[in-house]
């Protein structure tokens, strides 16, 4: 085989640190500096460039498919990688005396934790973040479907977030395929969706979009979308009654599946003390009906259709982030258009409604760090095109001011004054009015 | 783009324990070429492991217990310590003390009751570490048939790491009672380090859910099989 530089001179199956690997498209040599960890496919060092840029490099265990990793990565680095959560293969590397090969990558920086962690931490992100985290791992997961590729092993090892930024990294990108390749791995039992488990169907980006509404529902609900009651009482160490845990993950995750929250089969609700209980009540029904789209016609007749896709996920993340607003106690809470008279899941009092605005795209709730959009007006899906966004009153702390960030002039129209003009870069106080951006008329009222 | 603030939810998410019993030789000839010190030293060594690896872990919460065996087997550590805020207090060898290590494993097999043994909690994992063979075989056949006659004890995963030329594989074995899953040799006190890290990799591996014991145990008891071994931890090939 091309890759293998002669048998090991000096007989280990990996580089050592202070060692020099080179890239083989560029012959550009990177030095081992340390080991980072060790898996059950290959060892991971941190390498450093002669620019003093740190690498990962991931060196393969020999194995018997060791050639096909070969033209798998090879394949993977010869395109450019389809969003910037990715951390792609960059080109394989090669050692000039150590068997085998290795592969070069970005440096996955320390900010990044994963998922886990961040959400058995006591203090949690705040929801914009946590909306920013789901967001960016739903477009990443977009531009590699739209490439005809699939992931196959969305686990809480690989999607990696920074809880301070919103920012992901999705790590171990060698096993990222087209559809069309039927061999490779199949998962992470837990995430795999129904059937790969029952093995009547092969990874493909419908397997993928389950275990993406996995994830997204352990993001949101802090646990797993089909462990509840039904799956806890089986747990027994009763004489002849205790089954194995591979046989019961197989049963609940794979034959015969149940959503906590499914509306016609109350029969595995989460226990009473689960954190599932207490943040699914917080969110606002529109965006629970999404999971429960995603685990009920999702959960057993797989097909793009009944999975729910990116498209799905980013209008109902972006949905939800226009449904934030606080209540009077300080606590984070949704508007929830579909619900009247909810209750604070802190304070108990039924929150006062805060002013909300009707554009094309639907309504939204202004409160703090409320941002209007392109797609808010034209409905472009330019979720990242701010053109305006709130503002505590300067001199007022409990009122909201509304700030022309784009080029045009707004015409506004508040209840009971005349038509008034905010030019870009103004600021409005919040209060009920018509106003037209362009021909597009809006309105806010309480 | 933050909400400045604003009060939220607290984090966690429900788990399910994950006990260790760690069975630990401290005979007479456990002072020989610093055994004893090896073992308290890689014990130590292996906590970070183990915590990091919680970490990134959404069921197990992982508690230690330990049992000391020579003339006699004493819990060492009886209740259940979160490995985050685990510490362990060094052993000492018992001068001219016998191996009672059917008494130690009497002991696990009485905590791992159904009766007394949490519903919800993984696979208990038994690690027994000695350089010789039980002293107490009446109370070793006792055990044996108590550990795998309790449902609990019949579920656990049981690894066992061989000091030395003088642990006598075939009790060993018997407490493994799984073909697959070879006893782990440390032909000296500096491998001790070695093969209790290899062994915490297994725990690990086994302790996920949907794990091949077989694939596990060839992958990291058994490096030298390792040749044709595939697939990614806690994935399934």
């Amino acid at each position: 085989m091309s890759f293998l530089p002669g048998t090991s001179t000096n007989g280990l199956l990996y580089p050592q640190v202070g060692d020099e690997v080179k890239m083989v498209r560029t012959n550009t040599s990177i030095r081992i500096e340390s080991k980072v960890a060790e898996g059950g496919q290959g060892v991971v060092f941190r390498g450093v460039d002669k620019n003093g840029h740190d690498l990962a490099i991931k060196w393969y265990k020999k194995n018997k498919y060791l050639e096909r990793q070969y033209r798998s990565i090879e394949n993977l680095a010869s395109h450019s990688r389809p969003h910037k959560a990715f951390a792609w293969p960059i080109d394989i590397v090669l050692h000039s005396n150590v068997f085998g090969f290795g592969y070069a990558m970005v440096w996955v920086e320390a900010r990044f934790i994963s998922l886990v962690e961040m959400l058995k931490q006591r203090l949690q992100p705040d929801f914009r973040t946590l909306i920013s985290i789901g967001t960016e791992l739903v477009e990443a997961f977009s531009t590699l479907h739209a490439r005809g590729l699939c992931y196959k092993d969305i686990n809480f090892g690989n999607l990696l977030v920074d809880p301070n930024t919103g920012e992901v990294a999705i790590v171990d990108n060698d096993n990222i395929a087209s559809e069309v390749t039927k061999q490779g791995i199949k998962g992470t039992l837990r995430f795999m969706a129904p059937e790969l488990i029952t093995n009547t169907a092969a990874p493909s980006t419908v397997t993928d979009l389950y275990s993406l509404s996995v994830f997204l529902f352990y993001l949101y609900m802090h646990g797993h979308p089909l462990e509840g009651q039904r799956v806890n009482v089986s747990y027994t160490w009763e004489p002849g009654q205790n089954i194995s845990e591979t046989t019961l993950a197989t049963h609940f995750f794979g034959e015969d599946p149940i959503f906590v929250y499914d509306p016609w089969d109350v029969s595995n609700r989460p226990d009473y003390d689960s954190p599932i209980v207490r943040w699914w009540d917080i969110y606002p029904t529109s965006f629970k009906n999404v999971f429960i789209k995603a685990f009920t016609q999702g959960l057993k007749n797989p097909s793009l259709m009944t999975r729910v896709n990116e498209t799905e996920w980013r209008n109902a993340l972006y949905r939800l982030n226009d449904q934030l607003s606080i209540c009077s106690c300080g606590a984070a809470i949704f508007v929830d258009f579909e619900q009247c008279n909810k209750k604070c899941w802190n304070c108990g009092n039924i929150p006062a409604l805060p002013f909300t605005i009707s554009t094309p795209s639907g309504i939204s709730a202004l409160s703090e760090g409320f941002k209007l959009t392109k797609h808010h007006i034209y409905k472009d899906f330019k979720y990242r095109e701010v053109i305006g966004a709130t503002e505590r009153h300067p001199s007022q702390p409990d009122q909201l001011v509304l700030r022309n960030t784009s080029n045009m002039t707004w015409s506004i129209e508040p209840v009971g004054e005349e038509l008034k003009e905010v030019k870009p870069g103004q600021r409005m106080l919040i209060r009920p009015m018509r106003m037209s951006i362009g021909s597009v008329i809006i309105e806010i009222s309480r | 783009m933050t909400q400045l603030n604003a009060i939220m939810p607290g984090g966690g998410i429900s788990r399910r324990s994950l006990h260790i019993f760690i069975l630990a030789d401290c005979s007479g000839s456990m002072k020989i070429d610093g055994r004893m010190q090896a073992l308290n030293y890689a014990i130590a060594s292996i906590t970070p492991q183990l915590i990091s690896w919680e970490k990134e872990q959404e069921q197990a919460q992982i508690f230690i217990r330990a049992v000391a065996f020579a003339d006699n087997a004493t819990w060492h550590i009886q209740t259940p310590e979160p490995i985050a805020t685990f510490n362990w207090p060094p052993l000492n060898h018992v001068e001219k003390g016998l191996t009672a290590m059917g008494e130690a494993i009497r002991l696990v097999a009485d905590a791992l009751s159904p009766e007394k043994f949490e519903p919800r909690a993984l696979r208990p994992v038994i690690l027994l570490i000695t350089d010789g063979k039980p002293t107490d075989i009446d109370q070793f056949e006792i055990g044996i048939k108590e550990l795998f006659s309790n449902p609990v004890g019949k579920a656990s995963i049981r690894l066992a790491i061989a000091i030395g030329q003088g642990a006598n594989f075939s009790f060993l074995n018997r407490f493994i009672n799984d073909a697959d899953i070879p006893v782990m040799v440390a032909e000296n006190a500096d491998q001790i380090v070695v093969k209790l890290t290899a062994a915490t990799l297994a725990i690990s591996k086994m302790s996920s859910i949907g794990s091949d014991r077989k694939e596990v145990a060839e992958q990291v008891i058994m490096p030298e099989a390792n040749e044709f071994g595939v697939g990614d931890e806690g994935t399934i090939v």
